[in-house]
């Protein structure tokens, strides 16, 4: 979900803005990260099946994405609670030249980055959703016959 | 009523409108695949999600996931006619309050997007939190057995 402000706007967004964009990207990725440990726990659940059925390949590979995705993940709310630490430097009394500037230059790559990191995991996620519904599809037809 | 919000619908040029129109149909169309994804979901752990003790809250999250399905079709078929109606912006001899109007609406679907992302967001993890739980259980009397 994007909740953040767009782009072009970081350029005049006051301390104040640039706080409530880390704070909400901050909790996306909380969100973004229960339902990866809840899909890990998915596949997981449902490895046997995966494995037996001709999509072993996929399995292996949706196995791989998630803990990527799920190192990404870690990673990116790390930097994005240090910079949204970092904004204090910005309010003391100590001026350093262009720190303002340096400051949105990373707000502006961590922002970034966020987005880039939704939109992998929602390939991810289509995958997944439909290997699940090939194995459900699947469970019903050995419960018939 | 003047927030950020509403200040960037009136700033943004009628490409920028566009483009978030379509980011807002593509998110909405994502989040029905998931809900798809979801209703199979129910449907695999339907047995363990009635006999359990929490019955009437299994039942009431279920509710609240066909609601909020019903009430996507209609938030997808605003956005669609939102879409559609791009042209009174880029029309020049078009009356100046229709594009008011448009940037007005935009800005009321763009709250009612968002909104709507948030609620199901919160349906989702609830639903996540309970599936988890039924998995933890179904592993638990493997084991006794």
């Amino acid at each position: 979900m994007n909740t953040t402000t767009h782009f072009k706007y970081i350029e005049w967004r006051n301390t104040k803005g640039l706080h409530e964009d880390s704070i909400n990207a901050i909790s996306d990725l909380m969100f973004l990260k229960d339902e990866l440990h809840f899909l890990k726990d998915l596949v997981a659940e449902h490895t046997l099946e995966l494995m037996y059925g001709k999509s072993h390949e996929e399995a292996v590979k949706i196995g791989i994405a998630l803990h990527t995705l799920d190192d990404r993940l870690k990673n990116l709310l790390k930097d994005l609670v240090v910079h949204s630490n970092n904004l204090k430097v910005l309010t003391d009394d100590i001026d350093v030249p262009n720190e303002l500037q340096d400051y949105k230059n990373v707000h502006y790559k961590l922002m970034v980055e966020a987005m880039d990191f939704h939109t992998d995991l929602k390939k991810t996620k289509r995958i997944i959703f439909e290997m699940m519904a090939d194995i459900m599809k699947k469970s019903k037809q050995k419960k018939l016959s | 009523m003047k927030n950020i919000t509403y200040k960037i619908v009136q700033w943004s040029t009628p490409e920028e409108l566009y483009s978030e129109c379509l980011e807002w149909a593509s998110q909405l169309k994502f989040i029905k695949d998931e809900q798809r994804f979801l209703d199979n979901l129910i449907k695999e752990y339907t047995v363990s999600l009635i006999s359990e003790d929490a019955y009437n809250d299994s039942l009431k999250l279920v509710g609240e996931l066909n609601t909020e399905e019903k009430e996507l079709s209609k938030l997808f078929k605003r956005v669609k006619d939102h879409t559609n109606s791009i042209e009174v912006l880029l029309d020049a001899t078009a009356d100046e309050r229709k594009g008011a109007a448009y940037r007005e609406i935009h800005y009321y679907l763009k709250v009612d997007v968002f909104t709507y992302a948030k609620k199901y967001r919160e349906t989702k993890t609830a639903l996540f939190k309970k599936i988890k739980k039924l998995m933890k259980n179904e592993k638990r009397c493997h084991l006794l057995k």
